[in-house]
């Protein structure tokens, strides 16, 4: 009983800190906090494919002279590896873009920056018309 | 076993903990720090999976680098957010985010149990990954062996990946966009 | 920052975090570790450095031409390793010719593969840093 719950158990946390960070992509206006909510949703499929890779009563992937050893799989980890890696590359790309929007706008709310968009077009409208 | 099991359901839930603190935050510090902390708690999790490759990576690169990156992309940003009174739109995400996860957990039904040595995930190549690196790459951790030797496309791309991305915020982040400036206003 | 004690402590443990890197790096083979994690530990010591003194303090040991050119050179090398194989005559990114037995050309060619991974790993967190540290905040963009 206490086997079946916690072999799934892993799963559901799994993709409830998924749809965690999918309701801070959805629901937050400041860019900051997307991007904090892209990066709990990242780490949640980390931990989804490492789970995968679980052997229970098996070691970390590193050989030793025992024959019969068991090993948990080596090949998620070579994944999510550089997966964390490029996954902090793209999170600095966006904190910049989130700096230069900052910089150009005042604010890094979108409801604010698109009636910034909204009132600039709409001057450009009215010149266009006169 | 049995402590096994106890460790990694008590990691996990402070994961889920964490990630609920971080949805109502609205200082900006400490929807980082809170990241931060969720990061390191990852990277035991991912100890107590075996995986330990994975688990000195997260906390060198998610838990130290991503913090720093944060804070000092914060000296720049507003403090704090806005304060935002609950309306339709969350009523809406709220619905959608419930319906997606019921539904993922309805399907976790049918994935194999954690841990067990007759998965699917097992059967094909892993094996012959870990005799080839003990027969003819010759080196301890399969880890590396494979990284570096049996998928070595993949890591130069994302060696690439992360080259392109690096001279991407040099380009955004540049000075030149005064330098431009002062050689306008010198021809005026 | 004006702190004796962090000065001090940041000059005692420069060293140590660049040989523990260079440890994670060389090490890689035998137990966890490897390029990615390396690169990051060696830009640790230099963020170190650079938030207790000064970008410009860290500037004097890295200077950014150089730091553009590491992190050219580290993918560069990764590239430049497959073609050797190319040249002598086996499939792209395949390290048996490299050394007199194949065990000791996937040796060779792992070694020199997670070092270029570590360069161009550690010289973008050390140009990340750099630029989100220098960036000029003072003017609006419009003037």
């Amino acid at each position: 009983m206490i086997d079946q719950i916690f072999g799934v158990w892993n799963y559901w946390i799994v993709f409830i800190l998924m749809m965690i960070g999918l309701y801070i992509v959805i629901s937050k206006k400041s860019l900051l906090k997307k991007i904090v909510g892209l990066a709990i949703f990242q780490t949640s499929v980390f931990l989804l494919y490492i789970t995968f890779g679980k052997i229970a009563g098996g070691t970390a992937p590193i050989l030793t002279d025992n024959v019969n050893e068991i090993y948990s799989n080596p090949l998620p980890h070579v994944l999510i590896l550089t997966a964390i890696v490029v996954g902090v590359a793209t999170t600095a790309l966006g904190l910049a873009l989130t700096v230069r929007i900052n910089k150009a706008y005042g604010t890094i709310n979108e409801d604010e920056i698109s009636a910034s968009d909204l009132v600039e077009y709409h001057e450009k409208y009215l010149e266009d018309k006169n | 076993m049995i402590g096994e099991i106890i460790i990694n359901a008590f990691l996990v839930t402070l994961m889920l903990t964490i990630a609920i603190f971080i949805i109502n935050t609205r200082k900006v510090i400490s929807t980082i720090l809170l990241t931060g902390t969720y990061s390191l708690v990852a990277a035991l999790m991912f100890v107590s999976l075996d995986a330990v490759d994975v688990a000195f990576t997260e906390a060198s690169v998610g838990a130290g680098i991503s913090t720093i990156l944060f804070l000092a992309a914060l000296s720049y940003l507003p403090k704090e957010e806005k304060e935002e009174k609950f309306n339709l739109k969350h009523i809406y995400a709220i619905c959608t985010c419930t319906i997606v996860s019921g539904l993922l957990i309805w399907a976790s039904y049918d994935l194999p149990l954690v841990g067990q040595l007759e998965n699917p995930a097992h059967q094909h190549l892993a094996q012959d990954f870990i005799e080839g690196s003990r027969n003819h790459i010759g080196i301890p951790n399969v880890v590396t062996s494979i990284l570096a030797s049996y998928r070595g496309y993949d890591t130069f791309g994302e060696t690439v990946v992360i080259y392109t991305a690096g001279i991407a915020v040099l380009v955004l982040l540049h000075d030149g966009v005064s330098k431009i400036s002062k050689i306008n206003k010198e021809k005026k | 920052m004006d702190n004796l004690i962090l000065k001090v402590c940041t000059k005692v443990l420069f060293t140590p975090i660049i040989l523990f890197g260079l440890y994670v790096q060389f090490h890689g083979d035998f137990g966890p570790g490897g390029g990615f994690q390396a690169g990051v530990i060696v830009a640790a010591a230099f963020i170190l450095y650079a938030m207790v003194f000064s970008v410009e303090d860290c500037k004097v040991i890295m200077p950014p031409k150089l730091n553009f050119f590491l992190l050219a050179l580290g993918a560069f090398l990764y590239g430049f390793v497959g073609i050797i194989g190319l040249i002598l005559g086996d499939p792209y990114l395949s390290y048996d010719v490299l050394g007199s037995t194949k065990e000791a050309g996937q040796h060779i060619g792992i070694l020199l593969v997670e070092f270029g991974v570590g360069l161009t790993v550690c010289n973008v967190m050390i140009s990340l840093f750099y630029s989100f540290a220098n960036f000029n905040f003072g003017k609006k963009n419009n003037d």
